[in-house]
């Protein structure tokens, strides 16, 4: 893409084996620490390198990254990182929850243990600073976004669209449903480290009461961290 | 107050602090941020005797009100020929200036021009968030100034008195009225032939839905072949993101680091500039080049950003070189 960035693509899919080869690349790239490449960014599918064209030719890039692939294996590795994420379901957007049990013709507390059914895996952070973005959802909360977008979202929202979940790390605009609240905090701008989590992650949620929700709140977001296996 | 600083008294709306931008934090989702018109800002610092990356104050179509609470600064405005009043006395852009304490600078607009900058010589005392002090309206990131400068604002300088050395001049840069240079793709399939060669043979205009994020393109509709959804995907400034309507989007310095519309391609580094002094109305066109064209023409660029300033910090005279 124009004179200093190169996006290299894997299968057209948003799937977790497809987002671990981005990872494995980012992370080979991120060791071989090549002169001459200056930043590269995951995302679903692909991963973009941003690189001095001065110091790497195009070329030489391409060939270095395509060695690197053929190195890389099919074999997905998963992480130990496990996030335990407390929602609030329907707090203090219980309009929404009910929108989306609507939309989807499950009861409100089948929306919200179709959500708590399966582990997710974070894909990548972006759109946003420390936006996580979340995969996938169980096909019976998949839906499409609102026609408009609304304003004025806030931080700590649980959010559903098409196939993702996404926490907001602060005021948004979007068109994406609210499932809930959460304690935990994707991003601190004043923190020493302002991204706590990582590609790959994965990911459970957990049902809480508002009262609960008060009381985690005062938490630090890495606490809903564990490592098993 | 004790600090030096440049008060805002009368700010227009959309101006920014911005240095040489963010790097490496875009995987988090925080935009490489930096000026609208990188060659303008290079200029603006070489006046004053500056790093080229040296934070600076950006402005949109006119750089409002300012006093000086310094016993005295050196500025310099570049970025087309604003009207800058000094106490109500024309001074002019493209060349560095001593003002004194209690002086008010007032900065018009230019003829054709939307960005300008004003730097001071020693740079401004500002802290970085990630890495640099450009305000990032949308991210809510830049230190000090996390969104636009507002009225009464200050500053701060980091020397509170000019040295005492001859003044720099800069010739006006000349920019080739040639189409804007893109690369194509990565998303040239999702689009009919037909929009393909629209694409590159037919005019586009400059809305006035502009700014530090996006352009948005008028022109004739280009159609998608495969539909408008991709997979989201990472985006840098200039890829040209084409939505449902069939009008292009042009993502400059602070678009957000993904998007799902298919990219026709992308705006080479030196020809965003170009790009970003467009005012609304103006017509353009696309070329597509190769990456080794793009390249040779971004060294071309490069070099030709290091002639120009190292000229004006030397107090050499200058030639145009294309």
């Amino acid at each position: 893409m124009g004179d200093d960035a190169l996006l290299v693509q894997f299968d057209d899919a948003i799937a977790p084996q497809v987002n671990a080869l981005v990872n494995a690349l980012d992370i080979a790239l991120g060791i071989a620490d090549f002169d001459g490449i200056l930043e590269t960014v995951p995302s679903f599918r692909a991963l973009l390198v941003i690189y001095e064209p001065e110091i790497i030719s195009y070329s030489q890039l391409e060939i270095r990254i395509r060695t690197m692939l053929s190195g890389l294996g099919q074999r997905v590795e998963t992480t130990n990182r496990l996030w335990t994420i407390p929602v609030s379901y329907g707090y203090p957007d219980g309009a929404d929850l009910s929108e989306i049990a609507e939309i989807t013709g499950l009861s409100q507390s089948g929306v919200v243990d179709a959500s708590l059914a399966d582990e997710y895996i974070v894909y990548f952070l972006g759109f946003l600073p420390g936006l996580p973005v979340l995969g996938r959802l169980p096909p019976e909360l998949q839906l499409s976004r609102r026609a408009s977008p609304r304003q004025g979202i806030p931080p700590n929202r649980l959010l559903i669209g098409g196939m993702q979940a996404f926490i907001t790390p602060q005021t948004t605009a979007t068109g994406y449903y609210i499932l809930g609240q959460t304690p935990f905090r994707p991003y601190d701008r004043r923190a020493n480290n302002p991204f706590v989590m990582r590609p790959g992650d994965r990911v459970r949620f957990r049902a809480i009461s508002e009262r609960e929700l008060y009381q985690l709140n005062e938490r630090p977001s890495i606490d809903f961290l564990t490592m098993d296996g | 107050m004790s600090f030096p600083c440049l008060r805002a008294v009368a700010p227009t709306p959309n101006m920014t602090i911005q240095d040489g931008g963010r790097q490496g934090w875009r995987r988090f989702g925080i935009p490489g941020a930096g000026p609208m018109d990188t060659m303008s800002f290079a200029i603006a610092n070489a006046l004053v005797g500056n790093r080229l990356s040296e934070p600076a104050i950006e402005f949109a179509y006119a750089g409002g009100e300012w006093v000086v609470e310094a016993a005295s600064c050196r500025i310099a405005v570049a970025g087309g020929d604003f009207d800058l009043r000094i106490d109500d006395r024309p001074a002019r852009a493209y060349r560095s200036i001593v003002v004194h304490r209690h002086q008010h600078l007032r900065l018009g607009s230019a003829p054709g021009r939307v960005w300008g900058y004003l730097a001071v010589a020693g740079g401004l005392d500002l802290p970085l968030e990630f890495g640099s002090c450009c305000t990032d309206a949308r991210s809510v990131i830049g230190g000090q100034f996390v969104r636009p400068i507002a009225p009464n604002d200050a500053v701060p300088l980091q020397r509170d008195r000019a040295s005492t050395e001859p003044e720099r001049i800069a010739n006006p840069p000349t920019e080739s009225p040639g189409p804007l240079r893109i690369t194509l793709g990565p998303q040239e399939d999702y689009f009919t032939r037909q929009a393909l060669s629209a694409f590159l043979s037919e005019e586009f205009k400059v809305t006035w839905q502009q700014d530090r994020v996006a352009y948005r393109m008028e022109g004739p509709e280009l159609t998608h072949a495969k539909g408008f959804n991709i997979i989201s995907e990472s985006v840098i400034p200039g890829c040209i993101q084409v939505p449902g309507s069939g009008m292009p989007i042009i993502l400059m310095r602070d678009a957000g680091t993904n998007g799902g519309y298919p990219k026709i391609g992308t705006v080479i580094t030196a020809d965003l500039g170009r790009l970003a002094q467009c005012r609304p109305g103006s017509r353009v066109r696309f070329q597509a080049v190769g990456v080794e064209e793009a390249q040779a023409i971004r060294r071309q660029f490069l070099a030709r950003m290091l002639l120009t300033t190292e000229a004006i910090a030397a107090r050499r005279p200058q030639y145009q070189v294309h």
